[in-house]
Formats: structure tokens, C-alpha cells, sequence
């Protein structure tokens, strides 16, 4: 699809959702949806009067702190397991089992642990970011091309060239589309982690909103929130335009 | 050779001296694959010894470059592979792909933008690099248009002729085995075994004299009844 046309489409999906919640607000008055312009008009406030700032960093912060320990976690996890086989096993029970917890459990359980205002948001997100790097990790790790093993062998190929040149950049093939997923995941795990926690963040902002009765500061975050995740969506996917093997 | 449970390939004898091309001809699924990768040590025959002292390149039916890196890259790998260092590795590739055709703006990009005539010439670039004494080609042109073909056809043959090389060229197309060797041998039979064992003389002058020589090739019993689908 060209991408003129992708893009107004694209823009039109957009459209119609607002326009939902144009009705749902007529319907249902101020309490149930907030004016749509309203609260986009509160958004730009918050931007321009830099309160969006501490809240924004701090959520970010959380979804790179747990991403980075989830997925450090999976990725090691995952390579290993594809080195061996029962390890490997053993450990995909484990990450079965890790992804059908629903996340709300989760929080629940970290704040038991860790109590108010912590490492609730960030574990989170590590949990939940773990087994999805972890399946794209040995996804990598197994999907050995022989092909690409008879041309090292052919030429002789040491070691070092074929896992620099050839395992290495077929792992991240499989491991670059898990990453982009995970990170989706990380951001709305956090925002629902810190919802919970009512503490820092948008989710944060969001909770205090809400106690306040206050729909319209509440979808105003709420908006802020989607364009942080499209910003990081797409930068992501930049950088995960890899080169398919159908080449 | 056994293979999976079965006997692809029985009592062959197959000595390569000196330069030249020679053709391994047979329907396809025979087993000429499975030959080449015993020569180039890929794989070891159950049976028998393979024999070698020579430097070996081999160019895939499919050219088989790395989708993640760039035909300069590519063609430098076999000279990585050697231990020359990648900076110089790519100026030796570079040298060579410009002669057979790859502009440098071609060279920095990735296979897949590539058309399949320049991803096969990146191909045989990477295993000329390395200066090889004996050239392994299995089906190179087979994915090719009829002009491509042609094209990169004459300019193996021209380099076997030029670096003196020696050449094998597994195919399952008789006018190209007559048109390019030397030497043509034909397996057949389940397993395969080697049914003729012919020089090609004199070379053919032109694509007409190539289709009647090889149309005399598939005439000879032995090799009609290798084809034949319904023979042995």
C-alpha cells in the first residue's frame, strides 16, 4: 500500500474512534466521557504548562528499568536454553505458565511485596517482559539455516566469523519482532502497575485524576499516554526493519 | 553414498587433474548434489575415499548470500574466512565484483535489493575471491533468464579459461553441459551410478553446434535411458 494512502486511512481509523467518543459523551453527558475536545484541549495544558514532564519521565523510567531486566532475563534465558535442549524445557513450562498470569496478579502480588511506591511498576513490567523475549530468544537460537552452515562450511569458515556473521544476525531476526511486542506490553503494564500503586507516573496522574472525579484530567493523561507508546511503537519499528531470510 | 536409508550414489570413480570444466549431467533428484558436496568435503561418503589437495570455492543453485549484509561484504567472506582483514577484504571484493559487472552503488546494497543476475554474480565473486584451484558449481544459472544465463554462462567459462581453473558444473540441462566443458559425465540409475564419461571435442563453435552435439549426448543409449522417466 502506498504509504499516502496507508497514512489517511490510517488517520481515518483515528477519526472514527474519536467520533465514538464524540456520541458517547452526548449519550452519556460528562461523567461517563469527557468532551473529546475537551480533553484533548487539557492535554496540550499539561504539555504546555510542563506538568506532563516529572510524569512522563517517571513511567518512562519504569518501562525501560523492567524492560531492561526482563529482557536481559529472557534474552539470557532464551540463548541458553537454545544451547540446551533440557534446560530449554524446562524453562518454556516456566514462561507458559509466567504468561498466563494475568497482569493485574501480578501487581496485586507486588505490592504485597514490595509495598506502595517502589518497585511495583518496574517488576511488572520485567515479569511481564521476560517470557515474551525469552520465546523470541530461543525462537532465534533454533532457527538455524542450514543453508548458511553449508556456505561457512564450504568456505571453512572459522568459528568466530560463523557466530558473528551468521548466528548472531539470525538470532535477531526472530528476537527484533519480540522485542517490539514486548515493549507494547511494558508500556501498558506499567501505566496499570502504577493505576494500582497510585503513586508516580501517568498512571500516577491518572489515579489522582480519577479520585478527583475528574474524566476530563483523566483522559487528558490518557491521550498523553498513546502518543508516548506510538512515539516508542515507531521508533521501534525503524529499528526492527530487518532484512527478511526469503532473500 | 547412503543418504536417509538410501543409496544415492554406487561406484563412482571421478579423478579432476589439471584445468578445465567438467560437466556431471543427470535428471534432477539423481543425486548431483549429493556428489558435489562429497568433493567439496561436506559431507563423507560411506564407502570409498575422497582425495583432495586442492582449494576449493563452491557456488550455490542459490546464490546464498547473507540477507543481512552487503554484496561487498558477501563477496568479501571467503577472504575473512582465510584470515585477511576485512578492510582488505573488501578492497580485493570490490576489485572483483566491478570486473564481473557490480557497480560500487550496487555493491553497498543488500541482497534483496538486488536483482537475481547480480545476487549470483556477488555469488561467483565470493568464490573466485579466494582464489580457488577448483571451482564447485551446482545449478548456478538454473533460476536465470535465458540472456542472464547466456551472459553469466560465457563469463565462467572465460574465467576458467583465463585464471586456469579446474571446474565442475553439476546440471541437469545437456546443452549447457556441452555448451561450457570439457568433459561431460552422465549418472543415472537408482543408485546412481556414472553412465558415460565423454570429452566434448571439438568444442562446440556456436549455440547451434552446442544443441546438436548435445542432442547426439541424449541420442547414446545409456544416457536416453538415464532421462528416460520410464527406463531404469
Amino acid at each position: 500500500m502506498p504509504p499516502v494512502r496507508r497514512a489517511l486511512f490510517a488517520a481515518l481509523g483515528l477519526f472514527v474512534l474519536v467520533l465514538l467518543w464524540q456520541l458517547a459523551f452526548r449519550l452519556g453527558g460528562p461523567f461517563v466521557m469527557p468532551a473529546p475536545v475537551d480533553a484533548f484541549a487539557r492535554a496540550l495544558e499539561l504539555i504546555r504548562s510542563g506538568a506532563v514532564w516529572r510524569p512522563a519521565a517517571v513511567t518512562t523510567a519504569h518501562v525501560l528499568f523492567g524492560f531492561g531486566l526482563g529482557g536481559m532475563a529472557g534474552l539470557v534465558l532464551g540463548l541458553l536454553s537454545g544451547v540446551n535442549e533440557d534446560l530449554g524445557a524446562s524453562l518454556q513450562t516456566i514462561s507458559t505458565v509466567l504468561l498466563g498470569i494475568p497482569p493485574i496478579i501480578w501487581i496485586v502480588l507486588a505490592l504485597l511485596w514490595f509495598g506502595p511506591r517502589g518497585m511495583v511498576p518496574s517488576f511488572t513490567v520485567a515479569v511481564g517482559v521476560a517470557p515474551v523475549v525469552f520465546a523470541g530468544a530461543i525462537a532465534g537460537m533454533r532457527s538455524s539455516h542450514s543453508e548458511f552452515d553449508e556456505l561457512a562450511a564450504a568456505f571453512n569458515a572459522p568459528w568466530r566469523q560463523r557466530f558473528l556473521e551468521i548466528k548472531i544476525p539470525q538470532i535477531s531476526v526472530a528476537l527484533l519482532p519480540a522485542l517490539a511486542t514486548a515493549l507494547g506490553f511494558a508500556w501498558k503494564m506499567a501505566l496499570m502497575a502504577e493505576v494500582l500503586d497510585a503513586g508516580d507516573g501517568i498512571g500516577g496522574a491518572i489515579a489522582d485524576a480519577r479520585s478527583h472525579l475528574d474524566t476530563t484530567e483523566t483522559m487528558a493523561w490518557v491521550i498523553i499516554a498513546l502518543v508516548l507508546l506510538l512515539i516508542t511503537d515507531l521508533l521501534l519499528a525503524r529499528a526492527a526493519q530487518t532484512p527478511t531470510l526469503g532473500t | 553414498m547412503r543418504l536417509g536409508g538410501k543409496t544415492i550414489l554406487q561406484g563412482l570413480d571421478l579423478a579432476v587433474t589439471g584445468s578445465g570444466l567438467i560437466a556431471i549431467m543427470g535428471p534432477t533428484g539423481i543425486g548431483k548434489t549429493t556428489l558435489l558436496r562429497v568433493i567439496a568435503g561436506l559431507i563423507c561418503p560411506n564407502a570409498g575415499r575422497r582425495r583432495c589437495q586442492a582449494r576449493i570455492a563452491t557456488i550455490f543453485q542459490d546464490a546464498r548470500l547473507l540477507p543481512w549484509q552487503s554484496a561487498l561484504d558477501n563477496a568479501a567472506f571467503g577472504l575473512r574466512a582465510g584470515g585477511m582483514s576485512a578492510a582488505l577484504a573488501r578492497q580485493h571484493a570490490s576489485a572483483l565484483l566491478e570486473r564481473l559487472g557490480l557497480s560500487p552503488e550496487d555493491q553497498v546494497k543488500r541482497p534483496h535489493a538486488l536483482s537475481g543476475g547480480m545476487r549470483q554474480r556477488a555469488a561467483i565473486a565470493r568464490a573466485l575471491a579466494v582464489e580457488p584451484d577448483l571451482l564447485l558449481m551446482d545449478e548456478p544459472f538454473s533460476g536465470l533468464d535465458i540472456n542472464l544465463r547466456a551472459d553469466l554462462q560465457n563469463l565462467v567459462r572465460g574465467i576458467v579459461d583465463q585464471r586456469k581453473l579446474a571446474a565442475i558444473l553439476v546440471t541437469h540441462d545437456p546443452v549447457e553441459a556441452v555448451t561450457l566443458s570439457d568433459r561431460v559425465i552422465v549418472l543415472g540409475g537408482r543408485p546412481a551410478k556414472k553412465l558415460a564419461d565423454l570429452p566434448v571435442s571439438p568444442r562446440p563453435r556456436d549455440s547451434a553446434d552446442a544443441y546438436a552435439i548435445a542432442a547426439d549426448l541424449m541420442r547414446r543409449p545409456e544416457v536416453a535411458a538415464a532421462y528416460n522417466r520410464f527406463g531404469t
